[in-house]
C-alpha cells in the first residue's frame, strides 16, 4: 500500500490518481472498462438491427407479399438481444466498478486511518479533528462514487463516440459528414454561451458570492448567542439578507446564462434531422441507386436519438471531473505528510531525567517564527519542574515536544540520556504519561477507559487506581458503576470527573515521567480539591513536568522555568525568583493582586 | 416519487405558479419534439412516392417541409428556453427565500434551540443542504414531471397513428414506473440502514480521531483501530448489498422501456407486412420508437436524489416549526432593573434543573451565584435573559414578567460576558461596535481603553482595523475576552451578567480582565457566576445554589457564620487555593464529609 503515497516527482491528480488508488483491484477496474465499452458498442446494435429490418422491408416494397417475415423477425430478436446485452453488460460493468470502488474505498480509509497514527500528533492539533474527519468521511468517500459511476461512464463516453463516428461514416460518408456538422454546431452553441468572457466572469462572481453567503450563514448561526445578547438581530439579519440577495443575483445570472446555451445544445443534438433531411433530399434527387440511398437516408434518421444520447453523456461526465480533483487533492495533502521517523536501532533510556538541550522549534518551518528558541533545562527524577509564562510563551510546545507530537527543529530532547528520536515510539510512550487539558473518554465502560492505561490491569487494580484518583465514589454511584458506558443516556460526567478518570488512567499506567497540564478551568471548589488530591497520588516518586496556570500551585516546585515568547527567561525556585525581582516576580505580583480582587459594582 | 416532487413544488410557495406554467411550456415543447419526426417521415414518404412514381417531388414541397421543420425546431428551442427560464430560476429564488426565512426563524427561537440542535447541523442546513436543494430541486421537477409529460405526449402521437403501438409504449412506461416504484420502496427501506452504517462510521471516525492522543499515549492502537475497521467494513458490506439489491430494478426499468421500443418496431413491421399500415407510417413509428422513452430513461437516478431531497425537506421543516419564543411579547421600556424570581421551576430535556427558586436582586446591587457544577447557576442567568422560558413561576425584570416582553426589548437592558467568547470574523473595531452600532470611533476607543485592550490593539499591525482570525492576528484567549468586555462596556446596559471566565489564563491577563470587569460593572445591577470565592466577598448578596435550589442566601459575612455549603466551600477553597504540589508528603484528607 505504501507505494501509493505518490512519491513520484509529479503527483497525479483527479482521474489518474483515482486509477492509481484502485490499482490493487486492477482486474475489476479492467473488467469494468471492458464491459462498459462492450455495453457502449452493444447499444448501437438495436439501431443496426432495426435498420436491417427496414432494409428488407423496403427491398420488398411495394410488393410486401414476397417479404421473408422470418428474416424480419430475426432482426427483431437481434435488436432485443442487443438491448439485453447492452443492459446486462452495462450493469455488470457498474457492478465491477462498484466492487472495485468499495474495496478501494475501504483500503483507502484503512490506509488513511493508519497513516494518521504515524504522522506527528502535532498535525492533529493544527489540522483539527473536525477537518480530518471530513476528509476521512467525505472527501475519500467521493473517490468511491467516482470509480463506481463516473469511471465506467467515462470509458463508455470514449468508446461510444468512436464507434458512433465509425458507424456514421461507414454507412455513408456524406450523411456522416452532415451529422458531424450538426454535432459540431451543437458544441459551438454550447461554447458560445459557456466559454464567453461574461460567463467566466459570472462564474467567478458567483463563486465568490457563494463563499461570502456561506460564511455569513455560518457566522450568523454560530454567533447567534452574541447577536441576541447584543440585541443586534435586526442588523445581523440585514447583513445575512444582503449576502443572500447578493448571492442570489449572481447565481441566477450564472445559471440562467447557462440556460441560454443548454437548450440550444440539446435542441440541436436532438434535431440533426434539420441537416440530414435537406442533405438527403439533395442527394436523393441525384442518385441512381434509389433503394440504397433511401435505406441509408432512413438509417440516419433513425440514428439521431443515438447521437443525442452519446453527446448528453459526454456533457454530463465532464462536470464530475472537476469535483474529484479537489477531493483527491485534499486527501493527498494529508497522505503526503511524512510519517514520524521511527529509529531502526531503538535505544532504551538509562534513567528518568528529561533534558532539553538547546532546543529550537518552529511550527511553520519558517525560522523567523520560532515557537521555542535555544531552550535548555533538565527535569530531574523525583523532582517537580514547573513551566510558567504568558499564553503563547511556549509552555504547551515544551509538553508537545517531550511526547514527540513534533520533532525539534534544532537541538535535542533526551530521556535518561537517550535522544527521544532514538527511542522506539512504544518505549517513549511507556516512559511518559500525559494528563491533557482536553479530556477524551471513549464510548466504553469506565473500567475499559481506565484500563486503557494498562491492558493487563485487574479489576481490583483499576478500582485501586480509581480510588487514588478520587473517582471511586462517584463511579460507585453510576447506574452500572465501573461498567457504565461513557456517553450513554443519563450518564453525565462533569469536567472534573472526567479529569479524574483521566488521572486514574495515568496512575494505572505508572510511567516514570509525568507531563501535566494543570487543567483548572475553574470547576467548583470540591472538584478542584479532589483533582489536586488525585494529582498528588499520581506524581509520587516521578519525574514531573507541570504546565502551571496558577502560580500558588507551584510554590514548592523544585524548579520553575519561566517561558516568554519562546525563550527561557528565568529559572529557579519560587523564593529565589520572587526575590530576584524579574519576570516571575512581576507575574507573582499580578497573581496576588488578581487573587485579592473583589467584584463590587462600585467605582474602581 | 410524485409525492416528493409535489412536496418540492409546495415548498417553492409563491413560485408555484411559475412551475405550473413551466409544465405548460414543457407540454408544448413535447409537441414540437414530435413534429420534426413527423415531418422527417413525411419527407421520406414524399421521396418514396417520388421514387414509386406516385407523385413527383417538387422543389416547392421540399422548401415548405424544410421551413416547417426549422419552425418546429425553433419552437422546440423557444419552449425549452421558456421552460428553463420560468422553472429553473424558481429553485434559486425559493432557496433564497428559504435562507432568509431560516435566518428570521433562527433569530426568534429560544437560545435553547441552539443547544438542542447541533450548531454544525444548523450551519449545514443553511449552507450545504440548501445548496443541494437549489441545484437539484428544479432539475428533479423537470426530470420527473416534464419527463412524463413528454413521454405521454409522444405516446399520444404514436397512438394516433397506431393504437397498438401506443398501447405497447404505454405498457412499457407503466412497467418501468412499477419497477421504479419498487426501487424507490427499496431505497426508502434501505435509507435508515444505510444512514445507520454511515452514522456509525462517522461516529467511530470521530472517536478514532478525537481519541488519537490517548490511543497514542497509551500505545493501544490495536483496540480502537479494530473499531474503525469494523465500521468501514460494515459500511462497505451494506453499500455492496444495497447496490446488488438495486441492480435488478434498474435493469428491469431500462429493459421494459427498450423492449417496448423493439416491440413497437416489430408490431409496425408486422402491420405493414399484412397491409394494414403504410410504409412511411411504419418508418415514422420506427423513428419514434428510439426516442420516445428518452425522457424517462434516466428517471432511476432521480429516485435517489429525491430521497435526499425528502430528507432535506424534513430537516428544514424541523427548523421551521421551531417555537418562536417572543411571539406574544411587547416592546416594553423598563422603569428600573430590579430582578426577581418567583417560585421558578425549570427543566431541560425533562431533567429538572431549577426547583421552586425565589429571590430578588435590587437595582444597582451585586449578586453572586455560587454552587457545584451542574447546580443550575448558568441556567438562572439564561432565564433572566430569557434564553429559555420557565416551566412555572415567573422571572421579572423591572417588575415586568420577561415573557411579556420581546427579546429585543428585554436584552436592550442586559450585557452578558460569556465564558466562551465569540468574536466575528471582522475588524476589531466592528466587533466592539457591535455593542452599539451608533457609537463614534472615539467612544469605541474609550471602551477599549476601559476594557484594557487599547494597548494590545494598537500594537497590532492594523490596529483597530485588524481582522480577527486572519493570519498573524490570532489573539490570545485573554485578549479576546477583553474585546468582548469592551463590546459590553460600549453597550452600557444596566444589567450585567458575568460568567467569571478565567479558565487557564495566565495571571497577567487575568489581572487585566479583572480591571476590565470592574469598569464594566460600575453602577450596574450585576449578577456574577463566581468560581473563585474570594472574588465575591464584597457582593451585596450571595446565592448558594445546590441541586437546583437556593440553599443559602446572604452576604459573605452572614454566610461564613452559618453551617452550610458556603462555609464548606470556603474551607475547601482555602486549601485548594493554597495548594501547592509536592512529592514528599501527602497531606491528610480534610474534606468535610
Amino acid at each position: 500500500m505504501s507505494k501509493k503515497q505518490s512519491k513520484e516527482t509529479k503527483p497525479k491528480t483527479g482521474l489518474a490518481r483515482c486509477m492509481e488508488l484502485a490499482s490493487d483491484r486492477k482486474v475489476l477496474v479492467f473488467l469494468a472498462a471492458v464491459l462498459s465499452s462492450l455495453a457502449a458498442i452493444a447499444s448501437f446494435i438495436p439501431y443496426i438491427a432495426v435498420y436491417f429490418m427496414i432494409r428488407s422491408i423496403i427491398s420488398a416494397f411495394p410488393d410486401l407479399g414476397q417479404l421473408d417475415m422470418g428474416k424480419v423477425m430475426s432482426y427483431g430478436w437481434m435488436a432485443l438481444a442487443g438491448i439485453i446485452a447492452n443492459i446486462l453488460l452495462y450493469f455488470l460493468a457498474i457492478f465491477s466498478s462498484h466492487m472495485a470502488a468499495f474495496g478501494t474505498l475501504y483500503d483507502l480509509k484503512v490506509l488513511f486511518a493508519d497513516h494518521i497514527t504515524k504522522i506527528p500528533l502535532g498535525y492533529h492539533l493544527t489540522i483539527g479533528s473536525g477537518r480530518l474527519r471530513k476528509i476521512m468521511d467525505e472527501n475519500i468517500e467521493s473517490v468511491e462514487g467516482f470509480i463506481a459511476h463516473q469511471f465506467p461512464d467515462f470509458i463508455a463516453s470514449i468508446t461510444a463516440p468512436i464507434v458512433m463516428v465509425i458507424i456514421l461514416f461507414a454507412v455513408d460518408w456524406r450523411f456522416g459528414l452532415a451529422s458531424l456538422v450538426g454535432i459540431l454546431l451543437a458544441f459551438v452553441a454550447e461554447f458560445i454561451g459557456f466559454g464567453s468572457g461574461a460567463m467566466k466572469e459570472n462564474m467567478a462572481k458567483y463563486q465568490k458570492a457563494s463563499e461570502e453567503m456561506n460564511n455569513a450563514s455560518v457566522e450568523y448561526v454560530r454567533g447567534m448567542s452574541v447577536v441576541k445578547a447584543f440585541n443586534q438581530t435586526a442588523s445581523s439579519f440585514k447583513k445575512l439578507q444582503e449576502a443572500i440577495s447578493g448571492y442570489t443575483e449572481w447565481v441566477l445570472k450564472f445559471s440562467l446564462g447557462w440556460q441560454n446555451c443548454m437548450p440550444a445544445f440539446t435542441t440541436i443534438i436532438n434535431n440533426i434531422y434539420l441537416i440530414i433531411v435537406p442533405v438527403g433530399i439533395l442527394l436523393g434527387s441525384n442518385t441512381s441507386d434509389f433503394t440504397g440511398f433511401a435505406m441509408k437516408f432512413i438509417f440516419y434518421l433513425l440514428f439521431v436519438p443515438a447521437i443525442a444520447g452519446v453527446l448528453n453523456k459526454i456533457m454530463y461526465i465532464s462536470e464530475s471531473f472537476m469535483q474529484i480533483d479537489g477531493n483527491v487533492a485534499r486527501m493527498d495533502e494529508i497522505l503526503n505528510i511524512p510519517e514520524m521517523p521511527e529509529t531502526s536501532h531503538p535505544r532504551r533510556p538509562k534513567g528518568e531525567d528529561v533534558a532539553f538541550d538547546h532546543v529550537s522549534f518552529t511550527y511553520t518551518g519558517n525560522s523567523e517564527e520560532k515557537a521555542l528558541e535555544d531552550v535548555s533545562f533538565t527535569a530531574k527524577k523525583g523532582q517537580i519542574t514547573a513551566i510558567v509564562g504568558p499564553s503563547g510563551g511556549g509552555k504547551s510546545t515544551i509538553a508537545n515536544l517531550i511526547s514527540r507530537f513534533w520533532d525539534v527543529s534544532d537541538g535535542k530532547i533526551t530521556i535518561g540520556g537517550v535522544d527521544v528520536r532514538d527511542m522506539a515510539q512504544d518505549e517513549l510512550m511507556r516512559q511518559v504519561s500525559f494528563v491533557f487539558q482536553d479530556i477524551f473518554l471513549f464510548k466504553q465502560s469506565i473500567l475499559d477507559n481506565i484500563r486503557m492505561g494498562n491492558e493487563n490491569a485487574t479489576e481490583e487494580q483499576v478500582i485501586a487506581a480509581a480510588k487514588a484518583a478520587q473517582c471511586h465514589d462517584f463511579i460507585s454511584k453510576l447506574p452500572y458503576d465501573y461498567h457504565t458506558v461513557v456517553g450513554t443516556k443519563g450518564v453525565h460526567l462533569s469536567g472534573g470527573e472526567r479529569q479524574r478518570i483521566a488521572i486514574a488512567r495515568a496512575i494505572i499506567k505508572d510511567s516514570p515521567i509525568i507531563v501535566l497540564d494543570e487543567a483548572t478551568a475553574f470547576s467548583d471548589p470540591e472538584n478542584e480539591y479532589l483533582i489536586q488530591k488525585a494529582f498528588e497520588k499520581l506524581m509520587q516518586g516521578k519525574t514531573v513536568i507541570i504546565i502551571a496556570h496558577r502560580l500558588s500551585t507551584i510554590r514548592n516546585a523544585d524548579k520553575i522555568i519561566v517561558m516568554e515568547k519562546g525563550h527561557l527567561v528565568e529559572t529557579g525556585k519560587h523564593d529565589e525568583l520572587v526575590s530576584a525581582g524579574g519576570r516571575y516576580a512581576q507575574m507573582w505580583d499580578h497573581y496576588t493582586e488578581a487573587i485579592d480582587w473583589k467584584i463590587s459594582g462600585k467605582a474602581v | 416519487m410524485f409525492r416528493i416532487v409535489n412536496r418540492l413544488i409546495q415548498w417553492t410557495g409563491k413560485y408555484k405558479r411559475r412551475i405550473y406554467i413551466g409544465f405548460i411550456y414543457a407540454f408544448i415543447h413535447s409537441i414540437f419534439t414530435a413534429i420534426p419526426i413527423m415531418l422527417a417521415a413525411n419527407g421520406l414518404s414524399a421521396v418514396l412516392d417520388d421514387w414509386g412514381g406516385v407523385k413527383p417531388l417538387e422543389g416547392r414541397d421540399i422548401w415548405i417541409m424544410l421551413g416547417a421543420m426549422i419552425l418546429a425546431v425553433l419552437g422546440r428551442y423557444l419552449f425549452s428556453y421558456l421552460r428553463a427560464i420560468t422553472q429553473e430560476s424558481v429553485g434559486y429564488e425559493a432557496t433564497a427565500d428559504e435562507r432568509i426565512r431560516l435566518g428570521d426563524i433562527l433569530k426568534r427561537v429560544s437560545l435553547g434551540f441552539f443547544n438542542k440542535n447541533n450548531i454544525g447541523e444548523l450551519s449545514a442546513a443553511a449552507t450545504t443542504d440548501l445548496s443541494f436543494m437549489e441545484m437539484y430541486a428544479m432539475n428533479m421537477v423537470n426530470t420527473v414531471v416534464n419527463g412524463y409529460i413528454t413521454v405521454i405526449v409522444l405516446i399520444l402521437f404514436l397512438a394516433f397513428y397506431s393504437p397498438m403501438a401506443g398501447g405497447i409504449a404505454l405498457a412499457g412506461v407503466l412497467l418501468s414506473a412499477l419497477f421504479l416504484h419498487l426501487l424507490e420502496a427499496r431505497s426508502h427501506q434501505n435509507a435508515p440502514i444505510h444512514q445507520k452504517a454511515q452514522d456509525d462510521m462517522v461516529e467511530s471516525s470521530i472517536e478514532y480521531l478525537r481519541g488519537m492522543q490517548v490511543v497514542k499515549a497509551f500505545k493501544q492502537e490495536g483496540v480502537s483501530i479494530a473499531g474503525i475497521h469494523k465500521a468501514y467494513n460494515d459500511s462497505k458490506k451494506i453499500n455492496i448489498k444495497i447496490e446488488v439489491e438495486y441492480m435488478p430494478f434498474n435493469c428491469l426499468h431500462l429493459f421494459s422501456l427498450k423492449a417496448a421500443s423493439i416491440a413497437i418496431v416489430a408490431v409496425a413491421a408486422w402491420l405493414t407486412y399484412n397491409g394494414s399500415m403504410e410504409l412511411p407510417t411504419m418508418l415514422m413509428l420506427d423513428m419514434f420508437s428510439f426516442m420516445i422513452f428518452g425522457s424517462v430513461e434516466a428517471m432511476n437516478n432521480a429516485a435517489h436524489v429525491l430521497e435526499v431531497i425528502d430528507a432535506t425537506l424534513d430537516k428544514l421543516d424541523g427548523i421551521e416549526h421551531a417555537d418562536i419564543i417572543d411571539k406574544d411579547g411587547k416592546d416594553i421600556s423598563l422603569q428600573n432593573t430590579d430582578i426577581a424570581f418567583r417560585d421558578v421551576t425549570f427543566s431541560y430535556d425533562k431533567v429538572p434543573v431549577l426547583r421552586n427558586i425565589s429571590f430578588s436582586i435590587p437595582q444597582g446591587s451585586t449578586t453572586a451565584i455560587v454552587g457545584p457544577s451542574g447546580s443550575g447557576k448558568t441556567t438562572i442567568c439564561n432565564l433572566i435573559a430569557r434564553f429559555y422560558d420557565v416551566d412555572s413561576g415567573k422571572v421579572t425584570v423591572g417588575g415586568e414578567d420577561v415573557r411579556n416582553m420581546t427579546c429585543d426589548s428585554l436584552l436592550r437592558n442586559i450585557s452578558m460576558v460569556f465564558q466562551k467568547v465569540y468574536l466575528f470574523h471582522d475588524t476589531i473595531e466592528k466587533n466592539i461596535r457591535f455593542g452599539n452600532p451608533s457609537a463614534t470611533k472615539e467612544e469605541i476607543i474609550e471602551a477599549a481603553k476601559k476594557a484594557r485592550c487599547h494597548d494590545f490593539i494598537m500594537a497590532l499591525p492594523d490596529g483597530y482595523e485588524t481582522v480577527i482570525g486572519e493570519g498573524g492576528s490570532t489573539l490570545s484567549g485573554g485578549e479576546k475576552q477583553r474585546i468582548s468586555i469592551a463590546r459590553a462596556i460600549l453597550k452600557n446596559a444596566n444589567i450585567v451578567i458575568l460568567d467569571e471566565a478565567t479558565a487557564s489564563i495566565d495571571p497577567e491577563n487575568e489581572h487585566l480582565i479583572q480591571q476590565a470587569i470592574s469598569e464594566l460593572t460600575i453602577g450596574k445591577t450585576v449578577i456574577v457566576i463566581a468560581h473563585r470565592l474570594a472574588t465575591i466577598e464584597h457582593a451585596d448578596q450571595i446565592l448558594v445554589v445546590d441541586k437546583g435550589q437556593v440553599v443559602q442566601k446572604g452576604t459573605h459575612q452572614q454566610l461564613v457564620q452559618q453551617e452550610g455549603l458556603y462555609r464548606r466551600f470556603i474551607m475547601i477553597r482555602e486549601q485548594a487555593e493554597g495548594w501547592s504540589i509536592r512529592l514528599d508528603v501527602l497531606p491528610e484528607d480534610v474534606i468535610v464529609e
